[in-house]
């Protein structure tokens, strides 16, 4: 038998190993209820598609921290994130926010520090995308899977290792330019 | 620099021998800047690392949901279906089986709606009858795959314009009215200051909300100036200056309103009503807000209240748009139209009114 602890304790597990039919099952209880809520307060139906993929994440990242506990119920917690995230992208594009039915626990939800965080990785998200192949390709295995650059240098057909670490390189600066160019046009 | 980051990935992925370590080691100890720089580089991995880590994610939460919402498609379906079973939608069925609402005077007293194309067009207005699978809604799915061969120089024409139409994207789309262009494949569209005369093709109708997308040839496309206006961010609110431009007659016109009431015609929600002189052929015409930003287009008139006309709202505005671009595979506006920020109206409208089209 199960107890409901042993239960969540479960759920946070799939949730934190990205269980593609757990995943799914959550979205398609929670999305329609965020759905609704950004259409009405100025959104599409593309933005609360955007909104909550980025909710999800937070919490699958949340879900790594061993001390993460689920303190209310998990689609008032997505539910929570999404109102905050949308609420952060009205105050960015400028439109008046102060009439969005926001209660004070759905603040305490996300923290600057996570937010910042999500920000950061959706810039590295499209300027991975604008510098196309092959550089896409070679940072996302060197920096994420970890792959040698001797294997990378075989898949992609590289005459050496030290090609492929030369091409490699310029990728890093490529993408360190695009990073540093994206942040000063979000100051302004 | 790059034997720099050559070194950090060897210390980092642990492929130095024992003395080639401790001597890293000790360099990072005794130089701070390296040591710096080196923190910088770990940090900017991680970066790296997450971001990709959530392309990861997000590329598979776009896949559950186009599994969950095999939405574009449906989309359309959706909007197919609703117009001849749903009798409720008391507008959008008189459009229907009456697609220019002058056939039946008394009907259109006892509705007191009148969409507002130019009554001068009714001999072309009889050939169209419901039962055309033309006047259907959706993308028609034929015209976009085998581009119609339309002709860019046509002879100017001098008649009244049926309605108004305006480019949308530098790809030569247009927005207009559904029921001005119902039941055709092909319209044709005039610009008198630009000195055009050309057919486009009625690429997507949808008669809930009134809405046409048309499309020039992709050369014609190539020759317009970047698009000056662009959607709003937010729609209109209750009392805000709006204006329209459009052609109730032979020359474009301006028109000022206000934003009277958030539901349309017997409150229907995918309308608004502005308080606006009555204009028939300013049907398909842009309303924008008093910063030339678009936030409706112009539909009908209440022919039992003076002044009252009807605008598609925001809302489904930029829905079908984002979905039309998207679906079609276009771009909206231009991303570049910075200049007019600040204008004056009688300085956007210098600049809007080339990109209005007579419809014909």
């Amino acid at each position: 038998m199960h107890t409901s602890v042993e239960k969540i304790e479960n759920l946070i597990e799939k949730i934190r190993v990205q269980d593609r039919e757990t995943l799914l099952s959550i979205y398609k209880e929670v999305f329609p209820m965020v759905e609704k809520y950004i259409q009405r307060n100025s959104g599409t139906s593309t933005d609360a598609q955007d909104i909550f993929q980025d909710a999800l994440y937070l919490l699958i990242k949340k879900t790594d921290d061993v001390s993460f506990e689920l303190t209310a119920k998990l689609s008032t917690y997505l539910f929570g994130i999404s109102k905050n995230l949308w609420l952060k992208e009205l105050t960015k594009q400028k439109i008046d926010a102060n009439e969005l039915d926001q209660s004070e626990e759905d603040y305490e939800l996300l923290e600057e520090q996570e937010f910042q965080q999500l920000t950061r990785v959706q810039k590295v998200k499209d300027s991975l995308r604008q510098l196309g192949e092959p550089c896409k390709t070679i940072l996302e295995h060197y920096y994420f899977f970890k792959t040698s650059m001797k294997k990378i240098a075989e898949m992609l057909h590289y005459a050496s290792p030290e090609h492929a670490k030369n091409q490699k390189y310029k990728c890093f600066i490529r993408l360190k330019k695009s990073l540093g160019l994206t942040s000063q046009l979000v100051k302004d | 620099m790059e034997e720099e980051v050559n070194l950090f990935d060897k210390y980092l992925s642990d492929e130095m021998s024992p003395s080639e370590k401790e001597s890293f080691e000790n360099s990072l100890a005794t130089s701070s800047e390296l040591k710096t720089r080196f923190e910088e580089y770990t940090g900017f991995s991680k970066t790296l690392h997450d971001g990709v880590e959530y392309t990861k994610i997000t590329d598979k939460l776009t896949s559950i949901h186009q599994e969950l919402y095999p939405l574009k498609i449906a989309f359309w379906k959706k909007r197919q279906f609703i117009i001849p079973f749903s009798v409720a939608a008391s507008i959008a069925l008189v459009l229907f089986l009456n697609p220019f609402g002058y056939g039946d005077q008394q009907a259109e007293t006892n509705m007191g709606y009148t969409p507002l194309a130019n009554a001068s067009e009714m001999a072309v207005t009889e050939e169209t009858s419901p039962e055309n699978p033309l006047s259907q809604d959706g993308i028609q799915k034929d015209q976009v795959n085998k581009s119609l061969d339309l002709i860019d120089e046509l002879d100017f024409i001098s008649t009244q314009p049926k309605g108004t139409a305006f480019l949308i994207s530098q790809q030569g789309y247009f927005l207009s009215s559904k029921h001005l262009v119902d039941g055709k494949k092909m319209v044709v569209l005039q610009q008198k200051e630009l000195n055009k005369t050309f057919q486009v093709e009625v690429v997507y109708t949808d008669s809930l909300i009134d809405l046409a997308l048309l499309k020039c040839s992709n050369e014609l496309a190539l020759g317009f100036d970047k698009i000056p206006y662009q959607l709003a961010k937010k729609p209109a609110i209750l009392g805000e200056d709006l204006f329209t431009l459009g052609y109730p007659k032979k020359t474009i016109t301006f028109t000022k309103g206000v934003l009277s009431s958030e539901t349309g015609f017997e409150s229907d929600s995918n309308y608004i009503e502005i308080s606006m002189p009555s204009n028939p052929g300013i049907s398909g015409a842009p309303l924008f807000n008093c910063q030339g930003k678009i936030i409706g287009l112009m539909t009908a008139q209440n022919s039992l209240k003076q002044a009252v006309s009807y605008s598609v709202s925001y809302e489904n505005i930029k829905k079908t748009l984002e979905s039309l671009s998207k679906e079609l595979g276009f771009d909206l506006f231009s991303a570049e139209n910075k200049p007019l920020r600040n204008a004056k109206i009688p300085q956007l409208t210098q600049v809007y009114r080339s990109f209005i089209f007579e419809v014909h």
